[in-house]
C-alpha cells in the first residue's frame, strides 16, 4: 500500500466537559471512498470539520499528503467541504459559482468558464449555468455544490450529510452518481452520514462512530456480516442480541449457553466468558434442521407479521415459556395462521459471536 | 370577527385610533394647502402659495439640503460601521463579546438629550465644535446601533456556511467579506440604511445642540415657528414628512428582500 492521503493520529475534540471526538486514528488511501457512519452526537461531523480545517482539534495530528496541517485554514488544505445546507452563493449565478474556487485561485476568465462548464456537465447540469440559486430545485442545487467543489481538484472531498435534505427517490439517484463521479475521478470521498443503507450503498470503507470513537471499521460487507461489538450489529441493521456464557472452546468454535439451549457456532473466547450472539433476521428459518451447521433456536409460535414489499416480517416467540422474542424475515410465500409452535433454526456461520469486552 | 367581519365597536375604536394618530399630520398637510396667512379653521380654498413661497426660501431650501446631505452620509457611516461590528461579533466571537454588544447598543437606551449634551461638551472641549459635521458624527453615533441590530439579525447559520464555504474556496478574510457577504447582505444594508436616514431626517434635539450657523430642516422649521405660525411652516414640514414616509417604505420593502429568499 502507497502512503495515505489522509492520516489522523489520536485526534480529540472536547468542548469543555463534553467530549465530541475521543482519540480517533484513521487512514484513508488514495481514490478511496470513506462514508464515516454514526448516529446523531457520534462525532462524525465534528472530525469531517476537523478535517475541513473549521475545528482546530484538542489533540492529535492530522496528515493530509503527508504534511501536517492540523492548525492550517481551509483556505490552505487540499481539501473542500460540501456542505449539508449546501452552502451555495444566493447572489451569483450557477456558473459564478462554480467557478468562484477558481477565480480565487486567479485563474484565467477563459479557462476559469471552460473549467466551471466541464464540473456542470459531469454533474448533469450542462445547460443550467445562467440560472440564478433560487431558480433551481434542492437535487439541482446539491449538483451545483459538488461541481463547485470538484472543479478545484481538491485531494480530498469532504462531504457533510449532502443527500440529507433530498427526498429518497432522488437520494438513491445521488448515490450512484455520487459512486460513480468518485469512480470518474479517482478521487478521495469522505463522506458523513446516519444512514447505515447510504453507507453501505456508497464505501469502500465504512468507520462507525459512537460517543467520539470508532466502533467498527472496515468494508461494508464484513462490517455486516462480522460486525466488531453488539453496536455495530445493530447500527447495521435488524439484529437478533442472544445473550449466553461460554461454556466450552476450541478451534475457532465456541458453545455457548444460552436461554435457547447450548448453541455451536464459530468464534473465539474463554469458557465463563459472557458473550452476546448476533443473529440476522434474515438467517433465521423455519422448519425442521437437518444439516450438520444448523443449529437450532427451538420452537416457538410466529405473530405480528408484516408485509414488507420483498419479505414477510415476524416475531417468533421461543425458549423457555417461549420469554425470547426473535425477529425473522420470513419470504413472502409464508402464510400467518398456524398457532402451532415452528421449528426455527439458522447456520452456525450466520451467528456472530460479540465478546463483551469488545463493546 | 371569526369570519373576517368587522363588528361595530371594533370598527369604532379603529376609527377613533387612527383618527387620534392621524389628524394631527391631516390638518398640518391640509393647512399647508391653506389660501392665506394663518394656518387655522376655516380652510380657504387649495391654494399652492405657500409651497412657492417655502421652495424660494433660500434659507430653508439650504437647511433642506443640508439635511439631505446628514441623513446620506451619516446613515452610510453607521450602515457600514453596524456591518463591520455585526460581521466582526458574527465571525470571531471574541472574548467578553456580551460587554462588546452592551456596549453598541447602548447608546439606544439613551435619551438623545444626554447624548447630544455630551456629544456637545466634547466637540467643544477637542476643538471640533458646534457645525453639520458634528452634527453628522452625532446622527451616525445614535443609530449605529439600530444598523447593527439590524444587519446582525439576518447574519444566520446559512451565512455561516457560506463564509465557510468561501473560505474553504480559497478566498482570504478580504475577498470572503468583498465577493460574498457584502452582496449577499445588500437587503438588510439597505433597510438599514434607510431606517437610519429617516431618523436622521427627523432628528431635531441633537440637530439643534450641535448645529451653529448652518441648519438641518427640523431645526430649521423650529426657528421659522418661533419667528410665527405661517402655513409656510406646514408646507415644510409637509415636505418631511412625505419624505419620511417615503423612505420607511422603502425600507419595509428591503427587508421583505431577504437573502436566498426562495430556499
Amino acid at each position: 500500500m502507497s502512503t495515505p492521503v489522509v492520516e489522523l493520529q489520536n485526534v480529540a475534540k472536547e468542548y469543555g466537559p463534553v467530549v465530541a471526538v475521543e482519540d480517533v486514528s484513521l487512514s484513508v488511501q488514495k481514490g478511496e471512498f470513506v462514508v464515516l457512519l454514526g448516529p446523531s452526537g457520534s462525532g462524525k461531523t465534528t472530525l469531517l470539520s476537523m478535517l475541513g480545517g473549521f475545528t482546530l482539534p484538542t489533540r492529535g495530528q492530522i496528515l493530509i499528503d503527508g504534511a501536517d496541517v492540523t492548525g492550517v485554514a481551509p483556505a490552505q488544505r487540499p481539501t473542500v467541504t460540501v456542505f449539508q445546507d449546501y452552502a451555495l452563493f444566493p447572489h451569483m449565478t450557477v456558473k459564478d459559482n462554480v467557478a468562484f474556487g477558481l477565480a480565487m485561485r486567479r485563474v484565467p476568465k477563459p479557462q476559469r468558464t471552460e473549467l466551471a462548464n466541464a464540473a456542470l456537465t459531469q454533474v448533469g447540469l450542462a445547460d443550467f449555468g445562467d440560472r440564478r440559486i433560487h431558480e433551481i430545485s434542492g437535487g439541482q442545487r446539491q449538483r451545483v455544490a459538488l461541481a463547485r467543489a470538484i472543479v478545484i481538484e481538491p485531494a480530498v472531498l469532504l462531504l457533510d450529510e449532502p443527500l440529507g435534505a433530498l427526498d429518497v427517490k432522488i437520494r438513491r439517484q445521488m448515490q450512484n452518481e455520487l459512486h460513480t463521479l468518485q469512480r470518474e475521478l479517482n478521487a478521495t470521498f469522505i463522506h458523513v452520514t446516519h444512514d447505515q443503507e447510504e453507507a453501505m450503498s456508497l464505501a469502500d470503507t465504512i468507520v462507525l462512530l459512537n460517543h467520539g470513537r470508532i466502533e467498527d471499521s472496515g468494508p461494508p460487507e464484513r462490517i455486516y456480516r462480522e460486525p466488531a461489538s453488539v453496536f455495530a450489529a445493530t447500527f447495521m441493521g435488524d439484529t437478533n442480541i442472544i445473550r449466553g456464557t461460554i461454556a466450552k472452546s476450541g478451534r475457532g468454535n465456541v458453545t455457548v449457553d444460552t436461554a435457547l439451549g447450548t448453541l455451536k457456532c464459530h468464534g473465539q473466547g474463554e469458557p465463563g466468558e459472557a458473550v452476546s450472539l448476533s443473529v440476522r433476521p434474515e438467517a433465521i428459518r423455519c422448519g425442521a434442521a437437518n444439516g450438520p451447521d444448523r443449529v437450532k433456536l427451538g420452537s416457538g409460535r410466529l405473530s405480528d407479521f408484516v408485509f414488507q414489499g420483498t419479505f414477510r416480517r415476524c416475531l417468533a416467540a421461543t425458549g423457555p415459556d417461549a420469554s425470547v422474542q426473535l425477529q425473522l424475515r420470513l419470504p413472502l410465500d409464508t402464510q400467518a395462521g398456524s398457532d402451532a409452535p415452528t421449528p426455527i433454526w439458522t447456520r452456525s456461520t450466520d451467528i456472530v459471536v460479540l465478546r463483551e469486552s469488545s463493546e | 370577527m371569526t369570519n373576517g367581519r368587522i363588528t361595530f365597536p371594533v370598527g369604532f375604536y379603529l376609527v377613533v385610533m387612527f383618527t387620534f394618530i392621524y389628524l394631527p399630520v391631516i390638518i398640518l398637510v391640509l393647512f399647508s394647502f391653506q389660501q392665506g396667512l394663518l394656518p387655522i379653521p376655516p380652510f380657504e380654498g387649495p391654494s399652492l402659495e405657500w409651497y412657492t413661497k417655502a421652495f424660494s426660501n433660500s434659507r430653508l431650501m439650504d437647511a433642506l439640503l443640508n439635511s439631505i446631505i446628514i441623513a446620506v452620509s451619516s446613515s452610510f457611516c453607521a450602515t457600514f460601521l453596524g456591518f463591520f461590528a455585526a460581521y466582526g461579533i458574527f465571525k470571531h466571537t471574541p472574548v467578553g463579546v456580551r460587554a462588546v454588544r452592551f456596549v453598541l447598543m447602548a447608546p439606544m437606551t439613551v435619551s438623545y438629550l444626554i447624548i447630544g449634551l455630551g456629544l456637545l461638551i466634547v466637540f467643544n472641549f477637542s476643538g471640533i465644535g458646534k457645525s453639520l459635521v458634528s452634527v453628522g458624527i452625532a446622527h451616525s453615533v445614535i443609530n449605529l446601533p439600530i444598523c447593527y441590530a439590524i444587519i446582525y439579525s439576518q447574519l444566520g447559520g446559512q451565512l455561516r456556511n457560506i463564509d465557510n464555504a468561501a473560505h474553504d474556496l480559497g478566498a482570504s478574510d478580504l475577498q470572503t467579506m468583498v465577493y460574498v457577504i457584502l452582496p449577499t447582505m445588500v437587503p438588510p444594508m439597505l433597510a438599514a440604511f434607510l431606517i437610519s436616514a429617516t431618523l436622521s431626517w427627523d432628528e431635531f434635539i441633537i440637530a439643534f445642540l450641535l448645529s451653529s450657523f448652518d441648519v438641518t430642516l427640523p431645526v430649521m422649521i423650529f426657528e421659522m415657528l418661533r419667528a410665527g405660525l405661517t402655513p409656510e411652516v406646514n408646507a415644510a414640514g409637509t415636505v418631511v414628512f412625505a419624505i419620511s414616509v417615503g423612505m420607511a417604505f422603502l425600507a419595509a420593502f428591503a427587508i421583505l428582500i431577504r437573502p436566498g429568499r426562495s430556499s
